[in-house]
């Protein structure tokens, strides 16, 4: 026991060095190992921070973003009110007042529709009030938005008391340009 | 090479906490989201089968009538449903609708309650005539229940809202 006890010793004595950087590498390996547990679930939190913010940007945050809905409904709700109210003996000043609160395709339509009203309107002493009276936005991302517009009008001819009422329903597309939604397109469900 | 190993897990830590940060602060889709999208998607159904009736099949229609509703509404379903059975047998009408559009006007998690507005067209064919179209308004209220969101009211929207008033309901 003795013998086999010194000649271990000896052995250990002799090995040291060889021992400790052993030890040097397995301690080394150690922290390699580490490393690339750690980076790898860095890199996995990277992939999914970016997969977050790419599901994030065209994500619809219609309701579930207030201030941004309440936004888009009170602007919408405004052009729709400015550009559908107009009298006969003005209808210039509903025009001008369009071209800012239009953009795109919508300014084409609204031409159209408003060259019938320029020619009309006057005949017959026409004035027209129009009301939003329920909007909701269905889609809002980024710039972007489509609302669905419930909007009453009210037609007066100057000369008789009487006014008649009618309903309209459309959905807007509206897009946000330097801070202020603007109408881009109407759609009103006629197939 | 142990300095290597060292500074290696270093790094590593680094770009953990760099890229674990992004992570936590990377927006995530809120509750609210799936919420609202439920509610539009069972708020229309709601509605199209409000809309939907045939003398042929009242007694289902009007079974998806009461299933479809919770509160005042399913209340004033089930109450003249008898009555109302026997008229439309006798009327032998057949209404369709089809969804134009829709969309919600609020929405509640809180109280669980939501409001919607459905731009509709109606098809109805009376006995021995021929098919009317027209397009039709409508709000109304949800309510969130054990079974998912139910319509509460639901209503016409008037083209003439009195002052004061609010529209719809």
């Amino acid at each position: 026991m003795a013998a086999e006890g010194e000649a271990g010793e000896d052995v250990t004595a002799a090995q040291e060095p060889s021992a400790r950087s052993r030890r040097r590498l397995i301690g080394a390996a150690s922290l390699a190992a580490a490393a690339v547990i750690v980076g790898s679930i860095g890199v996995w939190a990277l992939v999914a921070a970016n997969s977050l913010r790419a599901a994030a940007a065209t994500s619809n945050a219609a309701l579930t973003d207030r201030a941004a809905t309440r936004t888009v409904s009170r602007d919408i709700t405004r052009a729709v009110n400015t550009i559908f109210t107009y009298s006969y003996a003005d209808t210039a000043r509903t025009r001008a007042a369009a071209q800012r609160l239009l953009t795109g395709a919508a300014i084409r339509q609204y031409d159209q529709l408003f060259a019938l009203v320029i020619r009309q309107a006057p005949k017959q002493k026409l004035t027209v009030t129009t009301k939003v009276t329920s909007i909701g936005v269905e889609f809002l991302t980024g710039g972007h938005a489509r609302v669905l517009v419930f909007a009453n009008q009210q037609d007066t001819r100057a000369g008789t008391a009487q006014a008649s009422y009618g309903g309209a329903m459309f959905a807007v597309t509206a897009v946000s340009e330097h801070g202020r939604w603007k109408i881009a397109n109407i759609d009103t469900f006629t197939r | 090479m142990l300095a290597t190993g060292a500074a290696l897990l270093a790094a590593a830590i680094v770009f953990f906490v760099v890229s674990g940060w992004l992570w936590l602060s990377a927006p995530r889709t809120p509750a609210a989201a799936s919420a609202r999208d439920d509610a539009l998607r069972a708020g229309e159904q709601a509605v199209l089968n409000f809309n939907t009736l045939s003398y042929r099949e009242v007694g289902k229609d009007l079974t998806l009538w009461a299933q479809s509703s919770t509160g005042p509404l399913h209340r004033q379903v089930t109450t003249g449903r008898a009555a109302f059975a026997q008229q439309v047998r006798q009327a032998r009408t057949v209404t369709r609708a089809t969804i134009l559009d829709a969309a919600l006007t609020s929405l509640n998690l809180r109280a669980g309650t939501a409001h919607i507005i459905v731009a509709l067209q109606l098809t109805v064919t009376p006995a021995g005539g021929t098919a009317v179209t027209k397009q039709s308004r409508l709000a109304g209220e949800l309510t969130r229940t054990a079974a998912g969101w139910k319509l509460s009211q639901l209503g016409q929207v008037p083209v003439q809202a009195a002052t004061g008033q609010k529209p719809g309901g």
